[in-house]
């Protein structure tokens, strides 16, 4: 082959490349055609092969020929590719396009909910616990002494009827219940906790109630126990308010009034500004302005004794209220039966 | 209580409270002192007023009833009402016929209660107003019927005038428990009077000095718990008319009139907090009554036509009821809670013994709850009648009747006054304020204490008789503070000298809720008190914790298992139409006491259920170890799965876990005990609950969590992985039925000890040739990059690990 076949060959491989790269359509069409012409195996390098079999002087020139036009192959290529990627990447878009909105109902797993007791209790909590309260538990079956008498609550107290409370088939008659509130954890706590005490005691109670719009069988109360040296009344007012103004915002105030509890002496009823009017008087408040929240009180001499606290040296507060009653105010359910019935669609809905 | 303000001025001038000439003078004064009320602890429930707001209600003559066609509730009622011609009326009462006189409300009264009377139309009939019953026009509690009217009463005149109505306030008051005093007239009159500073005092009572007056007889009282016993013979009383404000006031505190000498005791009672009983005089054999004790199974037929047997023990322990007996020994009355039938009061008494007596609050507490009766009487002697207020009451007694007794016996055994000291220190630290003593002494006495100075700082008070909530220091520290006015206590910041925390657990509890929550589950709150027969529904034969005085039966029996409250739940959810529930519930569940063990075993448990129509629900197994991941805890270290028949399913159910299917289900152990459970739950459970609407399927985890989530994960130090690259291949084995997935994966694991590793099932094929499980292992070292000669090492120690005896076969 002489210089002229070369470049006769070459022309006819750079005629062949133009004609295809005219009808390059992707890169994949590019990539092929790069393969083709320019590639260790393509027409062009299996040219530069054949240079071995030219005369020595010849070799030179014959290179530089090959050489340009795969460099021009190169050029063309690389200044093609460019629109083609670009063209790809639009492709690419318009293949993936579509409406994100368009989920089908199997398809998502959805988020639940935590149950309105559920949450209040923990930002209930979480209120208590800022202020340095710890949370302490106790068991939903009760003895009757843990239950009442450590509460200063003897047999045949009113607040012991049968009326309210499930007794269980278990031991002695009458001697084991389902508590009827959270204030048997007070007396586990100062059995078993070093002084001073700063806890509250959410949890689980049960009365011996017909459940309706009010009522259910089950509900959960929280309590507060305070005891330590030089704790007094101004405190447990003190506090109340700080939980009502935290819990309810600013615009809600506390009051105590007198009261009667077995196991506080002095005690108090505690009352907050009525949350539907903000005091100002309706129906919910039977247009007093005021709510009934829970009950409160000093720690009564007879609960220290039966837990062996000297009420001499330390006194002590106790607060307790529904956390369900919360739940039924914040999102004013009008039924609390709803709150254990699990229907899906309550559930998710609030 | 029902409190009458008109009542309550009679101790003490409360009316010039407000200015009289002022508009709205009864609201201000209504608002005054029942703001007064509950700052002393006598919650003011509702406020009433009586006798106001009546300018255009007139009397009306009953001339004609015509039935309604098509209605037989209502009638349609025409009225002479003094406008010339008659007026028409639908009325929806009974109790009257025509001529009877009664109250019409005219078109445009707005009644107590705001109820406004329009122009209304029933059944196609006009009415022209509403005639009212006594309760309508707040002159009482009565709705039985229309409130019937003196016929000397002329037609068409006010109402107002007509009969004399009086305006009067009616404050419905919830007395505490611990305040008997302040459960009468004379006791809230006092309260308010101290409060207000005015002064007091009871109003002129009889005066039975000149009365025949003795001892009564030794042995008329042969019990400890009656300690005063007072009988009053009164001779014609048939004549007898007591003032016209008895009835009315009586009407207003929810009392019907009935007689003179029974309105007589009735105020008594509402006014001293004195309970008091007639007895017809010709029914007994002489006049005279006595108290013992009634004999076992004595009976007794009481007011209300019940007959009774008395001093029944209950289980195995004694009890006592006290009877009232004539002098014949002859049970004539259960003492202190309800009278006999036999000597009851009647249209024709003449005579009339009146009995005034003080009982033992313990007793009458007892003989009440035992026979499940309670009345007015019986719910005053348990709180504690004051044993000094008999002989005013007696007195009470004569002077609304216009008659003295003939004579008078009287049976008293007496007891020592309360006393109690009060160191003023100790008040003013416990409340937290510096208090204006001397004021507060004073208050006391105006109360009825009297005290002394014992030493100083220190007060001696004795108690008065009608105070038996003051016992002990703390009690006089509340009265003082009542009379103090808790409000003017002064709010103190407590500052807390620990900080607060949670516990793990209770970190735990909201961790997991909203693990399960950001998963899709809903929290669901189901019953702890199940039906009986509902546990061993799903299989569940253990002895049960049960409720021995249920409201209901299907509330009686405590769960052993949240699988019955979730199963409700999925059933009413089912019912609703849903074909997709997600439920997690965290709860205790309750087990028979450990031999020896009084308390119940208590365990908190979470569980999730997830239903679906058609679909896989939720995958269990997944589920448990996706919150194992979650929570830093490794199944295959301390914990084993093993399928629910190899430990039986009654050892399942006995470990409190139920409902699965036997067949499709994993127990999890942790050492030798049940520590969850997981899988499908029983087809028929499904159905048990859902009936035909559970056509799909439901995958069920429950966990015991103290022995699960609730571990507090060992602290691990912090590893570095590999740089290298990683290796993979897929292994193929041939298994039965009975191999699980978990436990070849978690073979094949071990095998590779060493290795950073992970060996994940990609494929279950279950076709005509058998089963089989392909994993794809992932592996890489620590230090080197892994060759392929060491790769056909490490292949061949998986297949190892998996072929073992009994193990699975590699396929091709």
């Amino acid at each position: 082959m002489d210089l002229e076949e070369l470049s006769s060959t070459l022309s006819s491989i750079e005629g062949e490349y133009r004609g295809r790269s005219a009808a390059v359509a992707s890169l994949h069409d590019l990539e092929t055609l790069r393969s083709e012409f320019v590639s260790k195996k393509g027409k062009v390098a299996l040219v530069y092969r054949q240079l071995g079999a030219m005369p020595a002087e010849m070799r030179p020139k014959a290179g530089e020929l090959i050489n340009a036009l795969r460099e021009r192959i190169e050029a063309d290529i690389a200044a093609a590719a460019p629109a083609l990627e670009e063209a790809a990447r639009q492709e690419r878009l318009a293949a993936t396009a579509g409406d994100p909105s368009a989920l089908v109902a199997g398809a998502r797993r959805g988020a639940g909910r935590l149950h309105l007791v559920t949450r209040t209790r923990i930002q209930l909590e979480d209120i208590f616990v800022g202020m340095g309260f710890t949370v302490e538990e106790g068991p939903e079956v009760e003895s009757e002494w843990y239950n009442f008498e450590a509460l200063n609550i003897p047999k045949y107290h009113p607040a012991r009827d049968g009326q309210d409370s499930f007794y269980l088939n278990l031991g002695e008659e009458d001697s084991m219940v389902l508590r009827t509130h959270t204030s048997p954890v007070q007396v586990r706590v100062m059995q078993n906790r070093e002084l001073p005490i700063y806890a509250i005691m959410p949890g689980r109670v049960f009365r011996r109630d017909t459940a309706d719009a009010r009522h259910t069988v089950g509900f959960h109360q929280i309590e507060g126990l305070v005891v330590d040296k030089g704790i007094t009344f101004g405190h447990l007012a003190g506090t109340i308010e700080n939980f009502t103004r935290e819990y309810f915002g600013p615009d809600i105030t506390s009051r105590l009034r007198p009261a009667y509890f077995p196991f506080t002496e002095p005690s108090a009823e505690f009352e907050i500004t009525c949350t539907i009017c903000k005091g100002s008087g309706c129906r919910t408040c039977s247009h007093t302005g005021w709510i009934e929240l829970g009950g409160c009180g000093m720690v009564h001499p007879n609960v220290f004794e039966a837990v062996g606290v000297d009420s001499e040296e330390y006194s002590g507060f106790a607060f307790g209220f529904g956390i369900d009653r919360l739940a039924q105010m914040r999102w004013e359910i009008p039924d609390m039966r709803v709150l254990t019935e699990n229907d899906i669609r309550y559930l998710s809905s609030v | 209580m029902r409190a009458v303000l008109s009542w309550l001025c009679d101790f003490a001038d409360f009316y010039s409270l407000a200015d009289g000439e002022a508009q709205g003078y009864y609201d201000v004064l209504a608002a005054t002192l029942a703001d007064a009320m509950n700052a002393r602890g006598l919650v003011v429930e509702g406020i009433e007023k009586s006798g106001m707001g009546l300018d255009r209600v007139v009397v009306a003559k009953v001339v004609e009833i015509h039935p309604i066609k098509g209605a037989d509730r209502i009638r349609r009622i025409m009225v002479d009402a003094g406008a010339g011609e008659l007026e028409q009326i639908v009325c929806g009462a009974f109790n009257f016929s025509e001529g009877d006189h009664v109250p019409l409300a005219r078109v445009g009264t707005v009644l107590p209660g705001d109820f406004a009377i329009g122009l209304r139309k029933m059944k196609g009939v006009e009415s022209h107003g509403m005639l009212c019953s006594a309760r309508e026009l707040a002159l009482g509690t009565d709705y039985d019927g229309l409130l019937l009217l003196d016929k000397e009463t002329d037609p068409g005149a006010p109402l107002a005038e007509a009969i004399n109505v009086v305006p009067d306030i009616v404050f419905d008051l919830a007395i505490e428990a611990n305040r008997p005093d302040a459960n009468c007239h004379l006791g809230v009159a006092r309260e308010l009077a101290v409060h207000f500073g005015l002064p007091f005092s009871i109003p002129a009572l009889a005066d039975l000095s000149g009365v025949k007056s003795s001892d009564l007889d030794p042995g008329a009282v042969r019990t400890e718990g009656c300690d005063a016993l007072l009988l009053a013979r009164f001779g014609d009383v048939s004549m007898a008319v007591v003032p016209d404000y008895v009835p009315r006031r009586l009407g207003l505190a929810g009392m019907r009139s009935i007689s003179a000498a029974v309105d007589a005791s009735n105020y008594v009672m509402l006014e001293f907090g004195q309970p008091t009983h007639p007895y017809d005089l010709a029914a007994l054999p002489a006049a005279y009554v006595g108290v013992r004790e009634a004999g076992v199974g004595e009976e007794l037929t009481t007011l209300d036509g019940k007959r009774r047997a008395l001093s029944v023990p209950k289980g195995g322990a004694p009890a006592v009821d006290m009877v009232i007996v004539d002098s014949n020994d002859r049970a004539i009355g259960l003492a202190g809670v309800m009278g006999g039938e036999s000597s009851e009061i009647g249209a024709d008494t003449r005579s009339v013994l009146l009995e005034v007596a003080h009982f033992s609050a313990q007793m009458i507490a007892k003989t009440s709850k035992r026979l499940g009766l309670r009345s007015e009487a019986s719910a005053r002697f348990e709180r504690g009648v004051d044993p000094e207020i008999a002989e005013p009451a007696l007195a009470r007694y004569s002077q609304l009747l216009g008659v003295l007794p003939e004579a008078i016996a009287s049976y008293r055994r007496t007891s020592a006054p309360a006393v109690v000291r009060l160191r003023l220190a100790r008040l003013e630290s416990l409340l937290g304020a510096s208090l204006p003593i001397e004021k507060l002494v004073g208050d006391l006495e105006l109360m009825g204490f009297s005290w002394h100075r014992a030493e100083e700082g220190v007060l001696e008070f004795v108690i008065p008789s009608n105070r038996p909530d003051v016992r002990i220091e703390a009690d006089l520290v509340e009265e003082f503070a009542r009379h103090y006015g808790y409000a003017n206590i002064e709010r103190r910041q407590l500052l807390v000298p620990k900080v607060g925390h949670l516990t793990h657990a209770q970190r735990m509890r909201r961790a997991i809720s909203e693990f399960s929550a950001a998963r899709g589950f809903q929290e669901a709150w189901s019953a702890t008190l199940l039906a009986p027969g509902e546990q061993e529904a799903y299989g569940d034969d253990a002895a049960k914790i049960t409720v021995s005085n249920p409201m209901a039966a299907e509330e009686s029996v405590l769960r052993r298992s949240l699988v019955p409250g979730m199963l409700r739940s999925l059933g009413a959810n089912l019912r609703r139409g849903e074909a997709r529930v997600d439920l997690f519930e965290l709860g205790k569940v309750f087990s028979i006491p450990a031999a020896g063990a009084d308390f119940p075993d208590e365990t908190e448990r979470a569980a999730w259920l997830s239903y679906r129509g058609d679909g896989g629900p939720e995958h269990a197994y997944g589920l448990l170890a996706d919150l194992f991941d979650r929570f830093g805890l490794d199944l295959s270290s301390g914990f084993e799965l093993v399928r629910s028949a190899e430990i039986g399913p009654g050892d399942l159910a006995q470990a409190g876990y139920l409902g699965l299917h036997p067949g499709n289900s994993l127990v999890l152990v942790a050492g030798s005990r049940v520590a969850g459970a997981l899988g499908m739950l029983h087809p028929q459970a499904l159905a048990h609950v859902g009936g035909e609407a559970a056509t799909g399927q439901a995958g069920y985890l429950e966990l015991d969590l103290a022995a699960t989530l609730f571990v507090e994960p060992e602290l691990k130090r912090a590893v570095s992985v590999s740089p290298y690259p990683r290796a993979e291949f897929d292994l193929s084995f041939a298994v039965d039925s009975e191999t699980l997935a978990a436990h070849l994966e978690k073979r094949v694991g071990e095998a590779l000890a060493g290795l950073e590793a992970r060996v994940q099932l990609i494929d279950e094929y279950l076709g005509a040739s058998g089963r089989s499980l392909t994993y794809r292992v992932t592996v890489a070292a620590s230090d080197r990059t892994l060759g392929e000669a060491e790769l056909r090492v490490i292949r061949e120690r998986a297949i190892a690990a998996a072929v073992k005896p009994g193990g699975a076969i590699l396929r091709g």
